[in-house]
């Protein structure tokens, strides 16, 4: 690293108390988690055993990994979730929209809580400033999935019909996103820096 | 820095894969909404990446104290990232005391919000509990992106020294040297001349000055009688440390305790006009020229402060040692455990050269760890007790005092030991 010029602005900032942080965002993170439960368990029509017992492991996962602390088991309960989710979701006869956008938007804030909770636990002392940021980045992110989610009812309305070429089309489209996303995860391997 | 992605990134990518490959083979394409804050975040995570360096700058508020005085780290940050950035201290490991962990250690990492092209301050405060020297310019680095997706890890490489004094200790008075050099100062000189301190009396001669004529005895005797006094000198003292490292010894607590010593009999002997030097004899050999002044006592202290203590098996002596650092009829104040036999053949030969040589036994506080479980391990403690004593006798038979800081006793005691040794006649004067 090379040496920079201070400013000399003083940038101390208020530190709020980590510990009950830690606290509230584990109990956020499973408060989403259990609402989350109960929408897909009440959604669903067939299969109701097999969801419920889906859900209630990716519950217990998710408590697991927030309380020894382990960001993988947390990642590692998403993939029960969005499977019992979409066990629930697939039979029904109606367009489920927005039950779909509210169940992707309350796991992804139950992760990133965990997150944070497992965060509070490493002793940093952060200033209210990164705290309030990082709450910033869920409701932004919240809001434009809601908003894409939304376009994307829209647009579903009036589009034409899903024929084979239009799936292609869309698997393509989405392939080449992921190809790119890759790229970017393979590119953060570690690597000597400056 | 190194790059590397946090758990969101592959977590975002496979969660938005699966959700849309159900959505698109299963022709129900809301179920791709079960995946759309993921999507959304990885979009935003990747869009604000932003290439660039990022640089940081270490600084200490202070770069000496005292043990148990706190130092402030800080540390500004600057780079093209919009995130948070979070630094903690890495401090040299003879900063800490020897711990089994570094939980045990009191560093508490800060973190703070990061924009591109603004620096952001970080300051951590760390307490010094161990004397000597420290590096205190490691710090780790950890920024990370907006969005949490990527995450950018470092340390900084700088050196940014502290020396951290012992505590402080005030000395009530000092062993007086048996030889002086010509210059005033406050130990009281054998000869007789102008002075406080009451020497003698002789007859008046020719061209002695009337104020120093006293006037009682004369009046009694009837003849003129005039009275001579100690004059005051100043003189040089060499501290004479040791550093060989003898195994089977808390060596960093017996030079600790020499270390100390050295600090606080330099701090005296300067507040009175003597010069005082340093002469390290171990496996390296160094030395600091004797001088007045508070420089020389901050010359002295880091000297000490820096201290190395090597396992050398050559003969080290002090032959090398200039003579401009070891000046002729200086008083030499050794500080030492008394375990190494090239140590203590030093002693004996600085005698021989005529120094006034005093030892400060710093070993006195400890015995080595032998657990006094068995007949065998009794017996070994006696005979290595027996061997000290033989030592000790040795050097008090050629004339030097021997000091033994016993444990819970301010240092003091031992000057005041010394200088009742010496003020029996127990040495030779020349």
């Amino acid at each position: 690293m090379t040496d920079a010029r201070p400013d000399g602005r003083d940038h101390h900032r208020h530190h709020g108390p980590m510990v009950q942080d830690g606290w509230v965002a584990a109990g956020i993170s499973l408060a989403m988690a259990l609402a989350l439960s109960l929408l897909v368990i009440m959604t669903t029509t067939t299969l109701k055993g097999v969801v419920v017992r889906v859900e209630i492991a990716a519950v217990l996962v998710l408590i697991a990994g927030v309380g020894i602390g382990s960001e993988r088991l947390i990642a590692l309960a998403t993939a029960p979730v969005l499977a019992g989710a979409a066990i629930a979701f697939f039979p029904s006869d109606q367009l489920l929209w927005g039950r779909s956008l509210v169940a992707g938007c309350l796991w992804y804030v139950a992760v990133e809580a965990g997150l944070a909770s497992i965060e509070y636990r490493d002793g940093v002392q952060r200033a209210t400033a990164v705290a309030r940021k990082r709450i910033n980045e869920v409701v932004t992110v919240v809001a434009l999935a809601a908003f894409v989610g939304g376009l994307g009812a829209v647009m579903a309305a009036v589009a034409p019909e899903r024929t084979l070429l239009m799936r292609a089309l869309g698997f393509a489209a989405l392939v080449l996103v992921l190809v790119w996303a890759l790229r970017q995860i393979l590119g953060s391997s570690p690597r000597p820096g400056s | 820095m190194t790059r590397r992605s946090t758990v969101r990134l592959p977590l975002a990518v496979v969660v938005t894969a699966m959700a849309a490959v159900s959505a698109i083979t299963s022709g129900r394409p809301e179920l791709a909404l079960l995946a759309a804050p993921w999507a959304v975040l990885l979009v935003l995570g990747l869009v604000s990446t932003r290439p660039g360096q990022t640089r940081a700058t270490v600084a200490l508020d202070t770069n000496r104290v005292l043990v148990g005085d706190e130092v402030e780290i800080e540390v500004v940050v600057e780079g093209p990232i919009d995130g948070w950035v979070e630094a903690k201290p890495v401090p040299a490991p003879s900063f800490w005391p020897r711990g089994p962990c570094d939980s045990d250690r009191p560093v508490t990492p800060q973190a703070d919000v990061m924009t591109p092209g603004r620096p952001v301050t970080l300051r951590c405060s760390l307490t010094a509990t161990e004397w000597g020297s420290h590096d205190l310019g490691r710090v780790q680095l950890t920024v990370r992106q907006t969005y949490g997706l990527i995450q950018w890890s470092g340390t900084t490489t700088g050196q940014r020294w502290l020396r951290v004094h012992p505590t402080p200790m005030d000395l009530r008075r000092l062993v007086a040297p048996w030889l002086v050099r010509r210059l005033t100062g406050t130990h009281y000189s054998a000869e007789a001349d102008r002075g406080i301190e009451y020497a003698d009396i002789r007859p008046f001669v020719a061209g002695d000055s009337q104020r120093d004529i006293n006037w009682r005895i004369s009046a009694r005797s009837g003849e003129l009688w005039v009275s001579q006094r100690h004059p005051e000198r100043a003189t040089d003292v060499v501290l004479l440390l040791d550093s060989f490292v003898e195994a089977g010894h808390d060596v960093r607590s017996v030079v600790g305790l020499a270390i100390e010593a050295a600090i606080a009999l330099a701090e005296s002997h300067l507040a009175r006009t003597d010069r005082i030097g340093l002469v390290e004899l171990g496996g390296v050999v160094r030395w600091v020229v004797p001088a007045a002044g508070q420089l020389q006592l901050q010359r002295l202290a880091d000297a000490l402060l820096t201290t190395g203590l090597h396992a050398n098996a050559s003969d080290r002596d002090l032959s090398i040692v200039p003579r401009r650092a070891l000046p002729a009829r200086s008083f030499v104040v050794a500080l030492s455990p008394l375990l190494d036999t090239r140590f203590i053949d030093a002693l004996f030969e600085l005698r021989g050269a005529g120094h006034d040589v005093v030892v400060i036994d710093c070993m006195a506080h400890g015995d080595p760890a032998v657990p006094a479980r068995s007949e065998a391990s009794a017996v070994a403690r006696r005979m290595w007790q027996a061997e000290r004593t033989m030592v000790r006798d040795r050097l008090a038979t050629h004339g030097i005092a021997v000091g033994r800081w016993v444990p819970g006793n301010h240092l003091d005691v031992v000057l005041a030991d010394l200088t009742r040794w010496r003020s029996r006649g127990r040495g030779i004067r020349r």
